[in-house]
């Protein structure tokens, strides 16, 4: 198993695992912020790794001793009935909501989960050994933006505009970082040509980070979990649509952004310039957000689920897209640099090999948004989005 | 189907005799060998499930030795990872008491626990089997699958027949039958301030057909001590004799495994 762990807010960890834990079981601590967990003969059976306290958050990591895999999964559930939260749910962002509910009550709640999320993976983040707290933080931030943007008719628009800056704001401290972090685990390590590029590159990575933690840091960001709820409680108070049922101006959105992709796409003839893939795709992640967050939670789970599916290749196609223009150009500026390096020469050709595939991956990827766009905008689900959001 | 960067080598702790010190030995140099460095398994063969016991495991296979036997892979489905990094156990059972009933329906029943082993060695650099004391089908099958038999030996006369049997089963070449498997015995319990022990021992150290190890193992509380602590002695007492000893028992066995693999630690 491989267990991303339950972050809490517990002062002492071991302390909380031996009262969540029954008597039989024998919690004790081993060196290197490490709780061992002995079964009823005092066998090993499970290793807790505690890996953020920053926040008064912990962040505690479940592996199992071989052999011993059923009995950490009871362990994680006892640890769960003590009150810990498992890590899905810091990944689970819909909320419960009811079809009449006023949209700006329901739309607060989802957008409050969101920011709930993103503070929540803000010390993995510091921390910085697990690429999986950034990305986690990164899609809580998007997808809070566009649940302010698309239902911004429950929203009072200053307070929301601000929302907005702010979420941005964030994000953009992150994107070196994640685009680095992507680009590293791409290249292949058995090149040994590649070695002069990856040092570069971590080495801007590291940059980057370093920038990025500095950031986090501010007094900016410190602040920014409660201007943000503060803001996303005053946003949505007496807005102009704020009492309309919030299915009503959901599946309007959903319409209309439904509606727009399908024009967009169908008036693309290849070849197309990158920036119309890029900004389809930036609509097909609002759409899906929503379909997400609103769809699932008000209408017809089958049909949305069949929606999100289509949506979800179409994204694939248009996200490979993306990465693989991303990457080539960031790996065309290294080329100066990377000329002065030892072994540059061979490095530099290693590069160009790394991007010619990058290219082709590209080109496949313009050949299957064809295909993966006419399913999207296909008769049938256009019927179904009218069917099931009229 | 072996991972050719790993030479696995079978050991196997053995004597006809039961309470010689085969189920220590085997626990104790299994641990050095994880300690050092090298993934290790143990297999405790014994129903009594002695070294399962000392390494905290419930003493329970899914399916029983019978269905360890049959089924391809089925034996890694049951290792347990022991408290100690790099040593996982491969538990006794109560079924193991019928072992040989189990080998027997098999066309070649002395070459099965090899087969069962063979998959293993792409995980293990050492695999050590803690066996019963008989001499059964089991004891063959151990035979064959084994680089080496480890026999303790009491220094004591009425022991070292047991010894003496183990000989002339050597001699009657049940034992060495696939080529390269070594027989090491080693003194265990030894007490050099008994006059009885020196004589024993030395006696035995002049047959030439007999490999004697150099390093005796004494007896010692510690060893005694490890079923409370159910901990091999280098864990709880590294500085006692018994652990020195086991520590230059398993050199010297490794260093006659492996005559070109450089010392231990360097
Ligand atoms: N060197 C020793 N000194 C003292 N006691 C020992 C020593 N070796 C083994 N014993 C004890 O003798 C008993 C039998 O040893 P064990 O290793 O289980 O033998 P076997 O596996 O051959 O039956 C155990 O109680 C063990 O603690
Ligand atoms: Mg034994």
């Amino acid at each position: 198993m491989s267990a991303r762990g339950e972050l809490f807010t517990y002062a002492d960890a071991a302390a909380q695992v031996r009262a969540a834990l029954p008597p039989s079981y024998g919690v004790t601590r081993a060196p290197d912020g490490v709780i061992d967990v002995r079964d009823e003969r005092q066998k090993l059976v499970c290793r807790i790794r505690v890996r953020v306290l920053a926040g008064g958050s912990q962040w505690l990591t479940l592996t199992p001793l071989r052999g011993y895999e059923r009995k950490c999964e009871r362990i994680r559930c006892w640890l769960e009935r003590g009150g810990l939260r498992p890590s899905w749910q810091w990944k689970q962002a819909r909320v419960p909501m009811v079809v009449d509910e006023p949209a700006n009550v329901a739309a607060a709640r989802v957008l409050q989960r969101l920011l709930e999320i993103q503070q929540a993976n803000l010390p993995g983040v510091l921390v910085g050994e697990d690429p999986e707290f950034l990305h986690d933080l990164r899609v809580a931030n998007r997808r809070a933006r566009s649940v302010v943007r698309q239902m911004r008719a429950a929203f009072l628009p200053e307070p929301a505009a601000r929302i907005v800056a702010e979420l941005r704001w964030l994000g953009a401290q992150t994107g070196a970082t994640r685009d680095l972090e992507v680009l590293l685990v791409t290249l292949d390590p058995a090149t040994a040509e590649l070695a002069p590029v990856r040092l570069l590159l971590e080495r801007r990575l590291a940059r980057a980070r370093a920038e990025m933690t500095v950031t986090l840091r501010s007094p900016r960001a410190a602040q920014l979990d409660r201007t943000l709820t503060r803001l996303a409680q005053d946003a949505a108070q007496r807005a102009p649509a704020a009492a309309l049922p919030v299915a009503e101006l959901a599946a309007a959105r959903i319409r209309r952004l439904h509606r727009s992709i399908v024009r967009a796409g169908g008036a693309i003839s290849a070849p197309m310039e990158p920036q119309a893939y890029h900004a389809l795709r930036k609509q097909g992640k609002e759409l899906r957000y929503l379909l997400e967050l609103f769809g699932l939670a008000l209408f017809d789970n089958t049909a949305v689920s069949e929606l999100i599916t289509a949506l979800k290749e179409l994204q694939d196609v248009l996200g490979r897209h993306q990465d693989c223009a991303v990457h080539a150009t960031t790996l065309r500026q290294l080329a100066p640099e990377l000329a002065a390096q030892a072994g540059g020469a061979a490095a530099l050709l290693a590069t160009g090999a790394v991007i010619a595939r990058l290219e082709t991956q590209q080109a496949e990827a313009r050949e299957h948004f064809e295909s993966s766009f006419n399913v999207f905008a296909s008769a049938r689900q256009r019927k179904l989005v009218a069917r099931v959001f009229d | 189907m072996t991972n050719p960067q790993r030479d696995t080598r079978v050991i196997a702790t053995y004597n006809i005799k039961g309470g010689v010190g085969k189920t220590s030995a085997a626990v104790n140099l299994a641990y050095l060998a994880a300690a050092a460095g090298h993934q290790t398994l143990l297999w405790d063969l014994d129903p009594q499930a002695a070294s399962t016991y000392l390494f905290r495991v419930r003493p329970k296979v899914k399916g029983g030795g019978r269905g360890l036997l049959r089924k391809r892979n089925s034996a890694r489905d049951h290792i347990k990872a022991t408290d100690h990094e790099r040593l996982d156990l491969l538990p006794a059972d109560f079924s193991y008491r019928h072992l040989d009933l189990a080998l027997d329906q098999f066309k070649k029943p002395a070459a099965r626990l090899r087969k069962v082993l063979a998959p293993l060695r792409a995980d293990y650099d050492y695999i050590f089997l803690d066996c019963p004391p008989s001499i059964s089908l089991v004891s063959e099958a151990v035979f064959e699958a084994s680089d080496a038999l480890l026999v303790p030996v009491i220094p004591a006369t009425l022991s070292s027949r047991a010894y003496e049997q183990l000989e002339e089963l050597t001699r009657a070449g049940k034992v060495g039958r696939r080529s390269g498997t070594a027989t090491f015995a080693f003194f265990s319990m030894a007490d050099v301030s008994r006059p009885l022990h020196l004589q024993v021992m030395e006696r035995l150290r002049g047959i030439d057909q007999l490999t004697v190890l150099g390093v005796a193992i004494p007896t010692a509380d510690e060893v005694e001590l490890m079923g409370e602590e159910r901990n091999p002695v280098n864990v709880f007492a590294p500085a006692s004799a018994a652990a020195v000893a086991y520590v230059a028992l398993w050199t010297e066995i490794e260093r006659r495994l492996r005559p070109s693999a450089p010392p231990a630690g360097s």
